[in-house]
Formats: C-alpha cells, structure tokens, sequence
C-alpha cells in the first residue's frame, strides 16, 4: 500500500511537472516598444601619449607649449565622447616596470585598446601634426595621417585630427569642428557669441547694445536666425556668419521670436503675437508668413523640428501649465509627451530623431529627456537650475545653462547625463544652440 | 586497581612524551600564496616590433613644395603616399595568421554555418559579447579591431523585443563598402519570430555608418553574417 502510494505521488508530480515546465511549443511574448536587455556599454579605452616635436630646426618656448598642448586637447576631446575613455600615463606602472617610455604592451597593461601618437613639425610658419592609430591587441597600426595649417590654428588641427579617428573607429562624424552659439551679458545688453563646442575661441557676433537672444543655427551653418530688441520691438534677424552682415526677416507687429529653421532650411518656425496670441507660425526664409500652425487661447512658444522635418514640437500651456506637445508641420495631430512636472519648457529634438530633451521644474528646473511618445523619462542634470537644452548633430551629447555654481554658465554632458562639463566662466550665458556639423 | 590506573596513566604519558621528543621541529606551515603570478619587475617582453614606427629615421625630411601638402586655412587632411609606406613585414604577419586559425576552430563553434570562402571572426566579438558567432566572406580581411568597433556599435544599437521559453537565434547577413556604408542588409536564416528578425536587422541598419575598411584592405567590400542569438533566462 505505501509502495503504491509513493508511485501514485510520483506519478501525480510527473504530470504536475510536464504540465508546468514542459510546455509544448514555443510561448513568446512581445514587447516591442519596451527597452529591454538594454545594457550598459563599455567605452573604448583610448590612450594618447604626449606630442613629440619631430622637426628638425630649433623651435620657441611657444611652439613647445603648442605640442603639449595638442597632446592635451586631443586627450580631452576623445574624452568627451561616451563612446571613448582616456587612459591616463600611470608614472606609477612605469617605475615599477622600469620604462622611460611606454611601449604598446605597456598601453596594453593599462587596458588601453588603442594608442594615439602624435608626431609635430613647424614648417614655413605652419604647424603640420601626423597621428598614429594604433591597436594594442594586435600590436600593429590602423592608421596614419597627417594634417597642417597656419600655427594660429592648431586647435582646430587637433580638433578634425579627433574627427578622423571618430570616423575611422566608430564609423560616425566627429563633433569637434562644431560651433556653439549663446547669448551673454555684456554690459547692460545682452549680445551673441560663437565658440567651439568646448567653449574655447570665443568670438562676438552682434555688438548692437541691446538685447539679442534666442539663437539657432540654419541646417548648412552658414547663418544665425536670433531675436533682437535693436529697433525696440523684438523682430526676428539673420546673421551671415561669413560676412558678419545681418539681416532683418520678420518684423510683424507684437513678438517675433524663437526662430527655428526647418531641416530642408525652406521653412522657419516661429513664435509670433501679431493676432493678439502668442501662436507658433511657419515662415519661408524670406521672413513671408507660409502658415499659422497652433490656434488656441494658450500660449505656443518654443518650437522645435523634429530631425526629419515633418513635426514641430513646441511648449503650450493649453492645459494649465506649461508642458510640451507635438504637432505635425501642417498644425495638426497635437498629442502631449511631457507628464512629470508642472512646468516644461524648452524642448530640443534630438537629431537621431528618437528622444527630446527639455527643462522641467520640479523644486529647481533640471534636464530631463523622453522618448517621442513621452514615455522613458530620464533626469539627466538636476543640481541647480539647468535649462535651455541644445543637442549636438550627432545626438550625442547636450549643452545647456546652469546655475550651479551660483552664476549662469555653459555645460555639456552626454546624452547620458554623464561627463557633465562647465565650459564658460564669467557668467551671464543663456539661449545656446549648438551648430551643424561645419564642413 | 588504583596501580593499574597508574600504570596506564604512566604508560600513555610516556608514548606521549616519546612522541613530542622524538618528532624533529620542523614547521608544517606554509603561507599560502593563492595563484601567484611571477612578474618581472625588470624587462617586459619585446613587442612586436613595428619597424620604423616612431624612431626619427622614418620620418620623412621637410616636405618640398611640389609635395601635394595642402597649406590651408581650413584644416585638411593629407593622405599618405602609398609607396612611402614600407610594407608590413610578411613573415611576422604569417604566423600570427597560422595561430589565428586554429583558435577560430578550436574555440567556440560558428553557428553561422561556414560556407567555402567564408571565414569564422567570432573570436573578434570580444568578450561578454551578446553575439552568437560571426563569419565573414573575404578571408583575406584580418583587422581584428575593426570587427570589435563594428560589433559593439550593432550591440549597442541591438534590444530585444522578445521574450520566448526557447533558444532563439537569427542571422543577419549584410554587406559593407569601404566608406563603412552597409549597402544590404538581410535576414538570413530567420528565428521564426518577426519581431526578433526586424530587431536584429534594425540593430545592423542604426549603426549605419560602421568604421571605414582599413586602407591596406585592397577589395572594395566585405560580406558578414552576424547571429543574434536569444536564450531564456
């Protein structure tokens, strides 16, 4: 009787167990539209050792701070992508393996995956810079070129050396001959300047006395659209960047601003009160009203093209407070993406088309990013008040105003919310934009 | 009684007290170092030399006017002459290829399924890699670095929208310039899920552009078959 009881068991869990575990078939669910698996990255780690001069005629105290100093900015500019990290010389590994100079093993030791060498001359006046790409798993190298301009620049030298190698491991446009546009405090005006994405070589663009601010760039680069005070009322202006020649575009009675030219470079967006409300309308490049795209009692501002040109997100307050919508270009098809915080405003599309960063105010304003359909929401900087997000062209990284460390100044961070940078100081800086890729 | 107590009492302290003596002093303990790795402190292995790479002799002399060097204000790039480039040592690539080969074969098995001309590069998805195996159609094509820029640029791109109670993979097959360009993207043997096969084929065509083929590369395109692999769990 036990015996017979056992098996009963038994055989009660073989069937209890098939039924459970064994099922025939095969069960899959989806979940598209959900981020799953997704997994954190590991960055390319990437060494660059210290420029050396390879000329052959003496050089100056100033041309030997130039070759350090190439050394350090390519340093710093691979580290900003997130896809690369720097590996620094450890001295320390060096005593105890006794070297002078590190060896690709050496690099390998350090776990850097590729080796940049720098090889510098000055010829005629010029600075000409070859880099060496090299790979320490298989010891060999990848790449070499070599580059020269006048001495003046060899910032920008470095900077498309750091394109180079971009696209030649990543397969992507480099970032680091891009400009950033902002508007500073400069006296009791406020006036434009340019700079490169790190902050370095700022230029003024407007020196009107007034107020100038809401930049953005056209899609080639080559103008600034801007909001001036310079006639009293704000009118909306054209700056040419090549010949620093500005011109004005729309000039409607009541506000003229937040100009935001389409990617086709046709059509500009924009913020305009001449019907008594502050509607978002579309203009041709010319500044000729095409078409008015929001029409409620609510206040539309901040218009943004989405990378395809075929949506326009903006801020409205149509439903109490400020939040960000999207709409199609014709106006129509309006659906809100934004639910976290009772104040949104600034939105920025990024230009892979998949995310749009804005400012939210929850106790401060911080910088938060969502998907198209508003779901996924990420804070991605949240100490201080941080606002006016711009995106890079390549979507990778943003850069907006702080007021961290008391005054308002420029940062940059990846897409991530990572390797947050300041890169002005003086304060007084608002409304930056970052430019196109420059050819 | 009370003697035979004694004489037992005696008689095991005497074999204890033998023992004691007679055991040599000598320490048993040894400190245990774990795995100890010898590393000389003094000479590291030669690498593999690189001829001509950073030593003065090699670079070139002041380059003349009539050398088509670009003096510009907007930086550009100057391609090296091909024939200043002195060719890669033959017999020091030869036997890093010879050891390459029976890795690829003794090392995990490409599920891709290998074809004549085709070669097994999953010994390049690097480790913790998400892919299942790799093969490639140009044989000649050995830029090990290449395949684990490309790779991890498709891994990042790369969720999974399924979640299934069997193993599933696919195989993507697609084709690369040598701009870097996918020219064609296709699936190859599908996992029988729509929504796995659109994921891994959508994960190949966002990482569009992949690296640029390294220049010493002579064929204009390479052909590679990826597998996406799923396992419950």
């Amino acid at each position: 009787m036990k015996r017979f009881d056992k098996i009963f068991i038994i055989a009660i869990l073989s069937i209890l167990g098939t039924s459970v575990f064994g099922q025939s078939g095969l069960n899959v669910k989806d979940y598209t539209g959900r981020l799953q698996e997704r997994r954190t990255f590991e960055p390319t780690k990437i060494a660059v050792e210290e420029a050396r001069y390879v000329g052959i005629e003496y050089i100056t105290a100033f041309d030997s701070v130039i070759i350090r100093n190439c050394g350090i900015i390519l340093q710093n500019d691979l580290d900003f992508s997130p896809y690369f990290e720097n590996v620094p010389l450890d001295t320390f590994f060096m005593r105890h393996m006794e070297m002078d100079r590190m060896t690709l093993l050496g690099w390998k030791r350090l776990a850097a995956q590729y080796v940049i060498k720098l090889e510098v001359e000055f010829p005629r006046n010029n600075i000409r810079v070859r880099y060496r790409l090299y790979s320490t798993d298989s010891e060999r190298e990848i790449k070499k070129e070599r580059f020269e301009t006048a001495k003046g620049d060899y910032r920008a030298l470095v900077h498309e050396i750091a394109n180079d190698i971009v696209k030649s491991l990543l397969g992507d446009e480099g970032i680091y001959r891009t400009k950033i546009v902002y508007s500073r405090k400069y006296g009791d005006a406020q006036e434009l300047f340019i700079a490169d994405f790190d902050g370095k070589n700022e230029r003024q663009l407007t020196n009107n006395g007034s107020i100038n601010i809401l930049p953005a760039f056209s899609p080639d680069g080559e103008y600034i659209y801007f909001t001036s005070y310079v006639d009293d009322e704000p009118h909306i202006y054209m700056l040419n960047l090549k010949t620093n020649s500005v011109d004005l575009i729309a000039s409607n009675p009541g506000l003229n601003t937040a100009p935001e030219v389409s990617p086709d470079g046709k059509s500009i967006a924009c913020v305009l009160t001449k019907d008594g409300n502050s509607e978002i309308y579309l203009l041709d490049r010319k500044g000729k009203i095409k078409k008015r795209l929001t029409n409620s009692w609510a206040i539309e501002t901040a218009p943004t093209w989405s990378p395809d040109g075929k949506e326009i997100a903006f801020t409205s307050d149509r439903a109490g407070s400020p939040q960000i919508y999207i709409m199609d270009k014709e106006g129509l098809n309006v659906r809100r993406i934004s639910y976290h915080g009772n104040y949104n405003d600034s939105p920025c599309w990024s230009p892979r088309g998949d995310r749009i960063v804005y400012a939210s105010r929850g106790s401060q304003f911080r910088i938060v990013s969502v998907d198209v359909t508003g779901k996924d929401f990420r804070v991605l900087a949240d100490y201080g008040n941080n606002e006016n997000p711009s995106l890079s062209p390549d979507g990778n990284h943003i850069i907006f105003t702080s007021t961290r460390m008391g005054v308002q100044e420029l940062y940059t961070m990846d897409i991530f919310g990572r390797n947050q940078r300041k890169i002005s100081s003086g304060g007084g800086c608002s409304n930056p934009a970052w430019s196109p890729y420059i050819k | 009684m009370k003697q035979d107590l004694a004489l037992s009492f005696l008689l095991h302290f005497a074999v204890i007290l033998t023992l004691v003596i007679l055991t040599p002093f000598k320490p048993q303990y040894k400190l245990d170092m774990g795995d100890v790795i010898n590393v000389s402190l003094t000479a590291l292995p030669a690498v593999q030399p690189q001829p001509e790479v950073m030593e003065p002799v090699a670079i070139p002399t002041p380059v003349t006017a009539d050398e088509p060097v670009a003096v510009v204000t907007e930086t550009k790039s100057i391609t090296e002459a091909k024939p200043v480039e002195k060719p890669k040592p033959k017999p020091k690539e030869k036997p890093k290829d010879d050891s390459y080969k029976p890795k690829a074969e003794t090392g995990k098995e490409n599920r891709a399924g290998l074809e004549n001309g085709q070669k097994d590069v999953s010994e390049n998805l690097g480790a913790g890699s998400r892919f299942g195996g790799a093969a490639i159609d140009n044989a000649s094509f050995n830029y090990p670095y290449w395949f684990v820029q490309s790779f991890s640029k498709i891994e990042r791109n790369w969720t999974n929208p399924v979640y299934a109670n069997e193993p599933i993979s696919c195989i993507i097959y697609f084709q690369v310039i040598r701009s870097g360009r996918i020219i064609k993207i296709e699936v190859e043997r599908s996992s029988g899920i729509d929504a796995f096969d659109s994921a891994c084929e959508r994960a190949v065509k966002l990482s569009q552009p992949l690296p640029p083929l390294p220049n010493e590369f002579t064929d204009e395109i390479i052909g590679i078959h990826l597998e996406f692999p799923y396992s419950p769990g």
